[in-house]
Parts: C-alpha cells; structure tokens; sequence
C-alpha cells in the first residue's frame, strides 16, 4: 500500500517536472521564433492543451473519474484545441 | 493509519485484471465540476476572441507582444506549476493523514501570492511604459482576460486559506471524513483550473506570433 501511494506521488511530481520541462522549452521557442510563424504557433498551442490535460488527467486526478466526466474534459481540451488551431491556421 | 486513510478511496470489488485499479470517482462534488467546465468554457471563448482579433490585427498584436515581459510570464507560469504541485501533495496529506498539509498548502498560498505579485509589477512596468487598457484590441484583451484570471486567483488564494485551516485543525494521524476530504478535493481542483486557465492564455498572449 505505501509503495503504492509513492509511486503515486512520484508520478505526479514526474508530471509536474515535465511540465516545469516543456514551460521553459516553448517559451524559448516562442521568444526565438524570427517572424510570425504558423506552424511554431500550432506547436506552441499544441503543447499548451498537452500540458493542460497532465493537469486536469494527473492533479485533478481525472485519470481515475468516471468515464463521462473524463469524456467531458477529454473532449474540451480536444475541442478547444482544433478550434483554436482551425482558426489560427485559417484566418 | 494507511488503512484508515483507504477508506477514503474505496475500492470495487475485485475484477479479474483490474484488482489494482483504484474504483473510479469524482474528484470533489458533481456540482463543482459543472462550475468548473462552465468556467473553462467562457475562458475557451476568451481563447478563441484572442485568436480571431490578432488574425484581424495581427502588426497591433505583435507589436503588443512585443512590449510585454515575457519572462514574467514564465516565472508565472513556473509558480503556478509549483502551486498545483504542493496542492497535490496537500490533498494527499489529509487523506494520508500526515499532519503535514497546512505547511503544503501554505507553500502553494506564497506561490499564489507569488503570482499576484508578478503580475502587479508586470501591470505596473505596462502602465509605466503607457500601455493601458484603452490603448488597442491588444491591451484591451490582456488585462481584461489576465484580469479575470487574477480574479479567479485571489478566489483560489482565500480557497487555500481555509484549506490551511482545515490541515491546520488535522493532526498526524487524525483521519478526516469523506466529506471533509471532498471539501479540500473541491479547492485543490479549483486550484489546478486557476493553473490550467494560465497554462493557454499565456501562450496566447505572450508566445503564438
């Protein structure tokens, strides 16, 4: 049970880690970028909605939900994502 | 102790291949989550607004970009991150019964106020260089949307306060209610939206060209 619930936590703190990661990295990236650039900008949006669903999956702990809740968040991060990038690439 | 603290996380009966499987359950209450998903869905709009406007304006959004400070925008973003993380630790202490979640949930109060602080210095330098609200669409949007995000931070701030409280009235070993637990589950996830909001509106505002 209690190696249990530390391999809980190191996942989480795997997770934040990685997110501390791909913070810095894309901002980086994004402040390097040389013009307007649609496809770093996608990149950049892509890795933000990543980073959005190890929140919501990993510290609001939707991994474990119930099905429609996590279907719920699942399917805004996915729709809000194509939204956006719809309307970023299109316009 | 760990047996008490399980209790909170009943688990269905054994399935052949899933007995490991902790049971599926909503974080904190139904009713939250209906506030929460509202939430995220007027910040999807605020998204999309940011989007459309730089398309139709795209020489005022980058020159707008451009005068903003980009690096306190990281340092936010990285204090926010930290926030969610001790929240997470937080939840797990009073459900472990550790005694220890009023100091994790204070360490995520300091980087609360960490990022209010940011954000005050940030709005002043902004002010002082003569960028104000009314000055473009860009402005406009960026203290507006980074505004209400503030808003919904000093909310999560006071979350947390009583949050503290509670961890504060719960020794090692005192083994809280499944009601009392939901109640810190409750804030710890409206904690990680506050964090989760950020997480695309700065890039928005600060890094997509």
């Amino acid at each position: 049970m209690a190696v249990r619930d530390v391999r809980r936590v190191d996942t989480e703190t795997g997770v934040w880690l990685i997110l501390l990661a791909a913070t810095v990295l894309t901002a980086v990236v994004g402040l390097e970028q040389a013009g307007a650039s649609h496809a770093v900008g996608l990149v950049l949006l892509a890795v933000a909605f990543v980073k959005l669903r190890l929140v919501g999956l990993y510290f609001m702990e939707l991994r474990t939900a119930p099905l429609p809740l996590r279907l719920l968040f699942e399917g805004y991060v996915a729709g809000v994502f194509v939204v956006l990038a719809e309307l970023y690439v299109i316009r | 102790m760990t047996l008490q603290a399980d209790d909170v996380h009943s688990r269905e009966p054994s399935i052949p291949g899933q007995a490991d499987q902790p049971a599926r359950r909503i974080p904190g209450e139904e009713g939250l989550w209906v506030f929460l998903l509202g939430d995220m869905g007027i910040f999807a709009l605020f998204f999309g607004t940011l989007v459309v406007t730089r398309a139709d304006q795209p020489d005022v959004f980058h020159a707008g970009q451009q005068a903003l400070h980009p690096w306190l925008g990281i340092v936010n973003t990285l204090l926010l991150l930290t926030g969610s993380i001790l929240v997470v630790y937080g939840v797990r202490a009073i459900r472990g019964a550790t005694g220890s979640a009023a100091g994790l949930f204070t360490g995520a109060l300091v980087c609360g106020l960490g990022f209010a602080g940011v954000k005050a210095v940030e709005y002043s330098l902004l002010i002082r260089e003569g960028h104000t609200a009314g000055t473009n669409d860009f402005y406009m949007y960026y203290f507006v949307f980074t505004g209400i995000h503030l808003a919904h931070l000093a909310i999560g701030l006071v979350l947390l306060g009583l949050l503290i409280r509670l961890g504060s009235r719960l020794p090692a070993g005192r083994v809280p209610s499944a009601s009392r637990v939901r109640l810190v589950e409750c804030g710890g996830c409206y904690w990680h939206m506050v964090d989760l909001l950020w997480l695309v509106l700065f890039p928005l505002l600060y890094l997509v060209r």
